[in-house]
Formats: C-alpha cells, structure tokens, sequence
C-alpha cells in the first residue's frame, strides 16, 4: 500500500467489514406450492415412504459491506422485504456470517 | 385515442397490441422504453404480455423498479386507465397497484390455449362495454398465471365488485375444468378501487382479428375508446 493511499484510507469513513447474508425464502404456509407437492411425489416414486411433505423455496447469499453487524441486519432485512420476498406470498429469514 | 405500450427488456407483445390498437382499431399507439418518465399526453397506458428481464427473482419483480413504473404509477392515481396484460398483470401485483400475485400454474405447465371469460362485476372503462354476466373468448399464454390472495383479499375484492373476469366455460359456468391454472375463485382479472386499473392474464391484443380465431379481444379496447372517456371525463 502506498503512502497516499495510507493517507485517504486514514482520513475516509470508518472501516466497513464486509458481511455475507445467507437469505432463505419460503411460500407462506397458506399459499399452495405445485413445485413442492409434484418433487414430494417423485421422491415417493424413488422409494422415500417416509416423505411427509416439500415446499420449495429460494436461497440467495448476498456478500455486503456495513459499518457493523446491525447496519448490515437492517439492510439485509430491507432487502427481503424490498425485493427479494414479495410479503403476499412469501416468507423470508436470513443469516448474517463475516465474509 | 393516444395509448403508450410499455416495453420492457424481455416484453414480447408489445407490438401485437400495437398492430391491434394501430391498424385494426386506428387508434394512436406509441411503444415506450421502460426508461420513459413522462407519460402526459398520454390517454392510456398498456403494460403488455412477456417475460421482462426474464422472469428472475419473481415475474414483474424486477420491471416494477423500472423508471417508468413511477410514471406509471403516477398516471394511475391520477384516474389515467391502466391494464396489465399477462406480465403486465404481474406487475401490477408486484408494483402493489394491484392486491395479490400470480403464482406458479398449478399443473406446473405453460399454458397456451383459448380460454372463456365471464364478465362478472366492476366499474371500469376498461369493460364498460361488456354486459355483466356476457362470455368472452380471448386466449391465455402462460406459466404464472395462478391468482392468488389470501381469503380476506378475495372476500374483499368480491365485497367491492372488483373481480371483472372469471375463467368459465362455453356457457358461462365457473367450473374447475375451466379454470387453466389453479387461479383462486377461477379469477382471470381485477380491477382497483377505483376501476381505472384492470390486469388479467388473457390477451385481448391476440384476439383481435378473425384471421387469429376471433375479435372479442377488441371489446376491452373499444369499451375504453368508447365508452371509457366519456366515463372518465363524466
């Protein structure tokens, strides 16, 4: 690293840590789930008596940058309810690991 | 009347109603990038069928933060009319200018085939020239067209007279064997609360020519042409 860049580093905002949000969302319980039901079905076909039930979901993992773990929460939370869930049908819940 | 089609990267029928409002209806009809933000001088906006930004995420989520959805938005509340075709319907949920959202067909297939309609009940210029009760014959063409609400949506939206189409059969019955997707209360389309925004599934712009199997897509566009105005300026 060069002095200069020592200096602007010194001299900018707080060091963000970056943050990697491990986001899972589901259909709402109420809301029937044909991918589910027809996969739970195949996997009755393969032999897996014991299958009670699938719902599918989603799963993204969003690497982020955050003053800190409650900034990066709270953007995270934005997010699902902002875009990645749409709350009519969907439910989310995320988990948040240093990157 | 002068009418601005909305074409998303990834809309497929925005020139299908162009070629129906343009040259069979003559109306003006102008297709806007979704990067548009003003829609004065407008008289009506069309959010047509497609896969905009290909269907990732969830149909319509991403196009509902195209610039032109704050135009879009902004023309609705204004009583300008609006209809989501298919995709556009999707949007429209998505967008929160609608109640509820399309979901996966419940046969899990892509559906392309011509499907009955039942006006049902709903002011709206959008089908003020369509009789409560009266068959419709227009064509679907989709993979997430299951409408669904929860219960206190549907009570509500039936409360208020806001379901305009039903899936049903030749003779108006709502059956299960008509409905093509698993859609709650066999819905096809619905209307705000005010009436001046309608979305459906079905596709007047593809029934707008005997030569394509039928005309009676073109009785959404001429309620609005003829009656619409009239409604909206009274």
């Amino acid at each position: 690293m060069s002095k200069r860049e020592a200096k602007v580093k010194k001299e900018g905002p707080p060091t963000a840590t970056t943050f990697l949000a491990r986001v899972f969302v589901s259909l709402k319980p109420t809301v029937n789930d044909p991918e589910g039901i027809t996969i739970g079905g195949a996997l009755a076909s393969l032999g897996f008596d014991g299958v009670r039930g699938v719902r599918s979901g989603r799963y993204f993992q969003v690497t982020l940058e955050a003053s800190n773990e409650n900034a990066a929460m709270a953007q995270v939370d934005q997010m699902c309810s902002r875009l990645l869930a749409n709350p009519v049908i969907e439910t989310y819940s995320f988990e948040l690991v240093e990157a | 009347m002068r009418f601005a089609i909305i074409r998303f990267p990834g809309t497929w029928s925005d020139r299908d109603t162009y070629h129906v409002l343009h040259n069979v209806l003559e109306q003006q009809a102008e297709i806007l990038w979704h990067r548009e933000t003003d829609l004065s001088g407008y008289d009506a906006v069309v959010l047509p069928g497609g896969f905009s930004y290909g269907d990732y995420l969830r149909c319509g989520a991403i196009a509902r933060f195209s610039p032109v959805m704050e135009a879009v938005a902004t023309f609705a509340e204004a009583g300008g009319p609006v209809i989501g075709i298919c995709n556009g319907f999707q949007v429209l949920c998505e967008s929160h200018l609608l109640p509820g959202a399309l979901i996966r067909n419940q046969s899990l297939q892509f559906r392309c085939q011509w499907t009955y309609l039942r006006r049902e009940g709903g002011e709206t210029p959008w089908a003020a020239g369509i009789s409560a009760g009266s068959v419709i014959h227009i064509p679907i063409s989709h993979g997430d067209g299951n409408y669904y609400a929860d219960d206190a949506t549907l009570d509500q939206l039936e409360a208020d007279g806001r379901v305009v189409f039903r899936y049903c059969d030749a003779a108006g019955q709502v059956t299960p064997e008509s409905n093509p997707n698993g859609s709650a209360r066999n819905i096809a389309g619905i209307i705000n609360r005010r009436g001046n925004v309608l979305g459906m599934m079905p596709h007047p712009e593809r029934a707008g020519e005997d030569l394509v199997g039928g005309t009676d897509g073109n009785r959404i566009w001429e309620s609005l042409i003829r009656e619409g105005l009239g409604l909206l300026v009274g």
